[in-house]
Parts: structure tokens; sequence; C-alpha cells
């Protein structure tokens, strides 16, 4: 693992959101949306980001990319500390680093063509000058998509969710980015389109030497496409590793019980009586003292309540943040 | 499966819409037959007509939509020849149903603890004094913690969770004979669906209700029901016993929905896919409405829709490739 | 509205689409099925017709014929007006005192005023008025309300505030007081009108966008353009602003209507039009102490009003129903 080569890395990276209510916005509360989050993404694999709602998820993805301004931390893009760069700078920046959005009847502007949506990123970098060329690239992009060209003067109305998913994934790669974040690309498709968005993603990212985030909370599409997986639980980083080995020997409570949940489709594996967590996800306005899974941890001990368990190296590759590995 | 009775029968069901742009056929000729306290599962991608048979079964259908043929049986009663006032006695009462989205299946104005009274009350002559302990009971039942302190909350006060766990349990405070549960746990995460799921499979062996259990998701078909319905385009291509099904899909619709959804046990492979696009209502293929997608395809299939074979042990499908003279004649 | 609703789910059902790839594993195929050849990637084949803003339009007034009819009476007031020289069957500003207050006939369709003048006639000269004060002011105050609202929304923070409690302080103020004070130190006419009815509505304008423009900013397309790398200027002027097109134009036909009722009230009160040229709420003004002698000269502007109010409010709840985003994917 030494010798890959980081492409991302955060450094005690967090996101505080500010809320106001009241009269005079008096009662302020401070929602943790992302806490001390370490990371390193390295260059040609897929980090699979799991966790469930409200996990952080979503705001992780885009600190990576300074869609939102950190209130702590360090994001390094290939050397580069993001967080510091003026508007223009940055700006230059996110030639290589793009998202695919999770909503593919909201991540489109119904107003643009196809052809003019994902002709706007080569035009915001001026990267071709001709109009040929441009209609070119276009259909080369859209082909590469699954979409037929001759569609490339429709609008994204006139689509299913699927072809506008490709549409998004054809936008994304039109700068030839060597980095995409994907946030739940596939949570709002039906089955069948979501294995082919699957298999296009991974074929893409063969054919143009791609380094995915793919931020999920199904974990069976984090297990299909993932190199290595991070699973989170409200704002913290609790589980890191290669994915096999994540999910044939999950570490940290919290793994074991959201791999235990998922529903698996074969009945003759239908256990009786499931190892369920018990409880529902404290809020992050307000979260436990020590560890944050510890209200519906069933290992929990003082020691939980007290001390934060810091997020370590506990086998080569396997990062686990929970006090039952210092036994 | 636990008996034969069945209490509950959808025969030849047919919704329509009458829309600006054509006759939609959202539910085509549905056979549906619940026995007593099955879990039946109706599965199937949106668009399928699987919610519209719930709507259909309940009677909620809203302009333009119309159920124009059919009959829906419970215990032998026709649902269809019912007036309001008998429908009313029976929604809620002896057929519930929960709704994806709990917090707009609430009203966010009253009560938990009051909205769940309403039906006791209505369908049941108690006093309130009788409704409220009852719903106090049913609250703990279904695994709301202080059920006495939470009789009096909001709903917006409540995790999605806790507020599914409410719907369920005014489905269930009737006691009644059948319940629909329209994909229940689509909107929670995996660790509260779980918890879910494993609530309403306690339950249902507890009082002994029969459910329809409408997802998407063939996971939760394969851990909570006994029988299985597979629909698409308006009509059930395949049902079976959920082992069988599984184990043995035979539809190439069936088959291509399993083996499209990654597995957490597999490595990193290429997924099978369906090809094609889910056909137009509007403008329906002339032969089996799967044919232009189905790799299977014969020429018969783009000329003539298919029935619903029975095969040996109970399993049937909506393919030429189980009917025998058309495989024999060798076309 | 439901069947609306329930056309786009029937539609949406209808649409599922998807695309293909070759398939392994078919070992499962009872015998003598025909094996099909591999399907290449190829691209989905479908999509839905069509439909750009002017054909949608087209559809509203093939459904909705209220709202088609209203479009005709406006168009029709429109015209008639603008050819008032043409169509006019008397010079509006002729009086004949010896024709004073007279009731309908072939000469006089609708009867003649106090000085004798012919009542068609001056409502065709009228409504030139009218309708330049509905439509001009409204223009000058929903471009200012807009470009405000913008970047309001857009930027948020400081500029905000202010842009906003400017526009709180403008909606709290009596608008016809405001209007009224301002054409009292401008002097009257037919410009301080249209300046007094511009500064005193853009408020609301300004408002309405700016709203638009907070729910449109969280767009994840907007998101999209922003992680591409899109200027800020170019974000607005090409992913928010084409967005906000349907509400404009809904609150355009509601704004003019206002207008020309604020003009109708200020004629009313002495301020707007000037004798001898003349506007509908003038003529409701002139002629009300005549209403038992000439009820059909008196009533005629002031149905006018209310005929043409009414239909740019029918078509824009019928330009709303059709164009909103949310009924539309």
């Amino acid at each position: 693992m030494e010798n890959r080569k980081v492409l991302l890395e955060t450094k005690d990276l967090t996101k505080e959101f500010k809320t106001k209510s009241g009269a005079w916005g008096k009662n302020k509360a401070t929602v943790h949306a992302v806490t001390d989050v370490n990371l390193n993404v390295y260059e040609g694999e897929t980090l699979g980001v799991v966790g469930e709602s409200g996990c952080g998820k979503s705001t992780l993805g885009r600190l990576m990319l300074r869609l939102l301004d950190a209130t702590k931390g360090e994001v390094f893009f290939d050397g580069t500390e993001l967080n510091t760069l003026k508007e223009e700078e940055l700006r230059h920046m996110r030639k290589q680093m793009q998202m695919v959005f999770q909503d593919p009847f909201a991540s489109l502007n119904p107003r643009l063509k196809i052809k003019e949506i994902i002709a706007e990123p080569m035009i915001t970098h001026n990267m071709y000058t001709g109009k040929g060329e441009m209609e070119d690239r276009i259909a080369d992009l859209l082909k590469k998509t699954g979409i037929r060209p001759e569609f490339m003067n429709r609008y994204p109305h006139q689509f299913s969710g699927g072809q506008r998913q490709r549409v998004s994934i054809a936008r994304a790669l039109a700068l030839n980015p060597r980095l995409v974040i994907c946030d739940e690309p596939v949570s709002a498709l039906d089955v069948s389109i979501q294995s082919q968005i699957l298999n296009l993603l991974g074929d893409l990212q063969a054919e143009m030497n791609l380094t995915y985030v793919f931020i999920s909370h199904d974990l069976s599409v984090v297990r299909y496409l993932s190199d290595r997986v991070c699973v989170m639980f409200l704002g913290k980083v609790c589980e890191l590793g290669i994915t096999r080995d994540i999910y044939a020997r999950p570490l940290h409570p919290y793994t074991q019980f959201l791999l235990e949940a998922v529903p698996i489709p074969d009945p003759e594996k239908k256990k009786e009586a499931k190892n369920m967590l018990s409880g529902e996800i404290p809020s992050p306005v307000n979260p436990p003292s020590g560890c944050y899974f510890r209200t519906r941890c069933p290992y929990a001990t003082e020691r939980c309540a007290q001390e934060t368990p810091v997020l370590r190296e506990v086998e080569p590759d396997r990062f686990v943040a929970c006090h039952l590995m210092d036994k | 499966m636990i008996n034969n009775d069945s209490i509950f029968e959808i025969r030849g069901l047919k919704t329509q819409f009458f829309t600006s742009k054509g006759v939609v056929p959202a539910v085509d000729g549905v056979d549906i037959t619940v026995r007593k306290g099955e879990a039946v599962g109706l599965v199937g991608e949106s668009g399928c007509g699987k919610s519209m048979t719930a709507m259909s079964v309940m009677q909620l259908l809203k302009k333009p939509g119309r159920v124009v043929e059919g009959t829906i049986k419970l215990n032998g009663e026709d649902l269809l020849k019912m007036n309001k006032r008998e429908i009313n006695d029976i929604r809620g009462n002896r057929i519930s149903m929960i709704f994806q989205e709990p917090m707009t299946a609430l009203n966010p104005v009253y009560t938990i603890g009051k909205q769940a009274m309403e039906a006791l009350m209505i369908h049941q002559k108690i006093s309130k004094e009788e409704a409220k302990a009852k719903v106090i009971d049913m609250f703990a039942k279904v695994g709301i913690p202080e059920p006495e302190k939470r009789f009096s909350v909001y709903p917006h006060q409540l995790s999605g969770g806790l507020r599914q766990r409410v719907m369920i349990a005014m489905a269930m405070i009737c006691n009644p004979e059948l319940m629909i549960a329209d994909e229940p746990t689509t909107a929670l995460d995996v660790t509260i669906e779980a918890q879910i799921l494993y609530l309403m499979n306690q339950l249902q062996k507890e009082v002994g209700t029969a459910v329809i259990m409408i997802t998407h998701n063939l996971g939760v078909v394969a851990e909570s029901c006994d029988y299985v319905y597979v629909m698409y385009a308006g009509k059930i291509m395949e049902e079976a016993p959920v082992k069988e099904l599984f184990k043995n899909p035979l539809h190439p619709y069936t088959f291509g929905l399993m083996n499209s959804i990654p597995k957490m046990t597999e490595v990193k492979t290429h997924l099978y896919t369906i090809k094609g696009m889910v056909p137009n209502l509007l403008n329906l293929p002339q032969g089996c409405r799967f044919c232009p997608r189905c790799d299977k395809a014969m020429k018969i299939c783009t000329m003539y829709q298919p029935d619903l074979y029975e095969l040996e042990d109970g399993h049937k499908v909506r393919c030429f490739l189980y009917n025998k003279e058309v495989m024999e004649s060798g076309k | 509205m439901n069947s609306k609703k329930l056309n786009r789910a029937a539609d949406l059902a209808a649409e599922k689409i998807a695309g293909g790839f070759s398939m392994e594993g078919t070992d499962w195929i009872p015998e003598g099925a025909t094996q099909p050849a591999k399907v290449e990637a190829e691209a989905e084949s479908e999509i839905a017709p069509d439909e750009t803003i002017g054909e949608q339009i087209k559809s509203m007034f093939k459904h909705n014929k209220l709202a088609l009819v209203s479009a005709i009476l406006i168009v029709l007031f429109i015209l008639v007006t603008v050819f008032a020289p043409i169509v006019a069957p008397h010079d509006p500003y002729v009086q004949d005192l010896t024709q004073r207050l007279q009731g309908p006939s072939a000469e006089h369709l609708l009867g003649t005023d106090n000085y004798g003048r012919d009542v068609l006639s001056r409502m065709l000269y009228g409504g030139r008025v009218s309708l330049l004060v509905g439509i001009f002011p409204t223009i000058i105050s929903m471009t200012i309300g807009t470009a405000l609202g913008l970047i309001a929304g857009f930027y948020g923070g400081k500029i905000d505030s202010i842009i906003m409690r400017l526009a709180d302080v403008l909606m709290a103020f009596p608008s016809l007081l405001l209007a009224m004070l301002i054409s009292y130190t401008l002097g009257n006419g037919l410009l301080t009108i249209f300046m007094a009815l511009s500064v005193v509505s853009w408020a609301g304008t300004a408002r309405v966008v700016r709203s638009e423009v907070l729910s449109l900013r969280e767009k994840e397309y907007v998101e999209a353009a922003t992680s591409i790398g899109v200027k800020r200027g170019t974000i607005i002027r090409r992913h928010i602003l084409p967005n906000c097109v349907p509400t404009l134009i809904v609150l355009f036909t509601m704004n003019v209507p206002g207008n020309i009722l604020t003009e109708s009230s200020l004629s009313f009160l002495g301020i707007g039009a000037q004798p001898p040229s003349t506007s509908w709420g003038l003529m409701v003004y002139e002629s009300k102490q005549y209403l038992q002698m000439t009820p059909v000269s008196t009533l005629a502007p002031g149905i006018t009003i209310l005929l043409l109010v009414v239909a740019f409010n029918f078509l824009g709840d019928a330009l709303r129903d059709k164009l909103d985003p949310s009924l539309k994917n």
C-alpha cells in the first residue's frame, strides 16, 4: 500500500452547521456533521463510504471537493491544500475532481439541452474552441455512457432516471477528471437500472483510470464497487479497511450490526432472530460523550462514556475506532 | 404455508387511468390469493402497478383512475360491490394499510395517541378510557418506549423508525384480518429496517394477521414473506412460494432481477443487467410485455400474450418457455 | 389538480427506461428456446416526446377554454386600443353639448357623457392609457424586483438583509398613499404614474424572486455547476434566472391587472390621467354622478376593467398550472 500514490488526503476534517431558532436567533445549536475525519484516497482505487442517514457521508463528500467550507481541518488534493485556495485557483482545480449526484431529476438543469449540459464544463475551462470539435467530444461522451448521440439536442425531462444519471456521468467525465465523487448515484434508480449504472461506473473506471469516492447507504452496492470501505457513524469514521476483509470480519460493533441488518435475498439463509441493534440513532446536535456509538452498543463500558476512541491501525490496512480493540 | 383456507382473493383485477393521452392499464388482470396468517410479497419496480393494486383494494384510487373489472373478496364478501359505509367499516378495521412515509400518513396537528384512538373509537364501540388503555397497550407491544408518555406526543417529535412503529400500532389495533404494507421500510435506515421487519414478523405470528408486503427489495421479500408474486407492467409474471422462487426463478424477468442486485458475498465482477426499457403503458407490445427486453424471446412472444402457466408444486409463470405445446412445436 | 398529478404519475409509470449490456450465464434456459445474439452495449432507444414551452402553451389552450377566452379577450383589448384612431367611431375629444348624457343608440353605441362625447370612442382611447400603465410600469418594476431578488437570494448575508428590509418598509407603506405622495411631489401626469407604480411594486417581485432563488440555489444542478467551476455570475444567468421565468410570467399576469386597478384608483382620486385625456378609471370617476341617468355609459368602463383584470387572472392561473416546474418531473 505504501507505494500507492495518495490522491486525496483529509486531515482532522470537521464540519459543524450552526442553526438558529427562536425569535431573535437566540437558541443556537451546533450540528456536528463531520468530526475529525482522517482519510487517504489512493489513485485508481474506489473508496466506499457507508453509513446511515445523517452520518455525514454526503457532507464529507462535499468537503472533499470544497463545495462546503470546512470548520476545521485540511483537504489535500494531489498535495495542494484546497481550503487555502483562492476562488480562481479553486475553479481551475475543479477540472480534476468531479461529482455525480444522487437525484438524477434535480442534478440536470431542466432548461438546458443535454448538449449544453455536457458542454458547460468544457466551455468553463476553455477546453475546445471549435464548435465541431466540441460536438464530436459530446457525442463521444454520450456514446461512452450509453446514450445515442442523436439525443444531444433533447431536454432532460424527456429522459428517464437511468438515462439522466448517464448524462450526469457524461458531464462529470467531460474534463477527464482524476477523482469522481459519487454521492448515492444509484439509490434513486430501480433495481434493473441500478445494475446498468454500476456496470457503467466500473467500466469507465477501468477505461479512464478514475479514482472514485463512492458514497452510499446500500451495503451491497458498496461491496460490489469498492476496493476499500469507510464506515461512518454520526460524523466519525468507525472502521476503515479493505472491502473483502471488512465484510468477512467486521471489527467495530457498529459495522457488525450494520452488516447483520441488511436483508439478504435468499430465504434459505433467513435467520429466525437477527442480532439486532436496539434504539435509535442519536442526534448530531447533541451527541453522547465519549464514543458516539456507546448508547446503542451492547459492549459499552464505563470507559466508552469518558474517553473518545481514536481511529487507529489495528492490523495492516485496517483502522478501527473502538476501545474493544485494546484488549 | 400455514394452511390452505384463503381469506382474501383478488380475481381479474383491472385498474385503469383515463388520462388525456389515453387509457393507462396500471393493473391488468391480477389474481392474488392470501391465506390466513400468510405473508404474501408483491415485488416489482416502480410503475409496475403494485401500489395501484393496493390502492384498488383500499378503494383509495383517485381520478382519473378506476377499477374497471374484477372482484376483491375478503372472506367471500366482494369489496367492490360495497357502498361507502360498508367500505369504511372494513378499512382500518378488517383491512389496514401501512405506507412508505409515515410522516405524510400521520396528521401533524394531532398527538399520536389521539390518532391511534380514532380508529378504535370508530370501529369498536368502546369508551375513551378503554380506548386509551388499549392504545397504550398496543404502543408497548410495538416497542415504543414509555408508551404512556409518548401517547401525547406529536408525530414530528418522533424519529422515522418510531413513526413507523406508531403506524404499525394503528394498523394492528383493531386486529385486522389483512394488513397491506406498501414499502414499509424503504424510507428507513438498515438497522431500523431490520427492527421494523422483525416487529412485523413477530406481530403477524402472534396475532395471525395476513400480510401483503409490497416492495421492490428482494431482500425484504426473502426475509419476511411466505409466498411471492412478481409483477411487471401491470401483470403478474411469476408466483411461487418464497423458497421455490428464489431457488428456481423461472421467468426471465425474475431471473434478471435477482441477478442484477449486487450480492453481499460476491467479489467485484460484472453485474447481470436487463436490457431495454419497461414498455410505455400507453403503447404496450402486442405480445408478451417483457418480450422487448427478454434475452430468450421467441417469435411467438412478439405476437401472443402468454398465460400464467401452472407447473408442478404450484409454481406459476407467464412465459411461453414453460408451455409444452409451444416448446414442442419448435417455434 | 389531482388529475394532473395522476396523469403525471401515469406518465412516469409509463416511462421506465433502461439501457443494456450483454448477459452471461445462460445455462438455465430450457432446451428449445432460441438463443438471441449478444446485445451490444446499446443506447436506450426511446425517450419522451419533445415539448417546448410553445407547445405547452398550445396544449394549455386546447384543454383550458377559459384561458383561451381570456387570452383572446386580452389580445382583442390590446388590438382595439392600439388601433383606436381607426376603430373609434367618433373623435373622443369633440364635445357636443346638445347630445349630453344620451343612452346607447346606433350613433353612440355606449351613449355619451356629460359633455356629449362618445363613450365608446373615449373608452378606446382611455384603454391606451390603462393598458400602457398596466404593462410598462410592470415591466420596469419587475426588472428592478428580479435583479434585486436575484442578488438578495443568491448572495445572502448583509446585502440580502438590506434589500429585504427596504422591501419590507415599502410593503408596509400603503402603496396608494405612496403613489399619491410621489405624484403630489412630481406633479400629475402619466410619467409620474409610471414612476409611482414602478417604485411601489418592485418589492413584491423581489420577495417572490428571492424565495425562488433560495430554493433554486440548493438544487443539485446549481451545486453541480459550482463543482464544475462555473463562475457565480454565469450560474445566476444560466441556471437560476431561466428557472425563474415561469414564476415571472405568472407574476406578470398578476401585476398587470394590479397596476390597471391602481391607476384606476389614482385617476378616480384625480391624480392619474388628466382631462381631456382619459383612462378607464377616470371615466368611472367622471361619470359616477350620472349613474342613474345613463347607467350603460357609466358602467361600461368599470365592467371593462373588471373583464380585463379577470381575464389576466385566469390566464395567470392557467399558466402557473402549466409552467409550474414542480408538476413537470
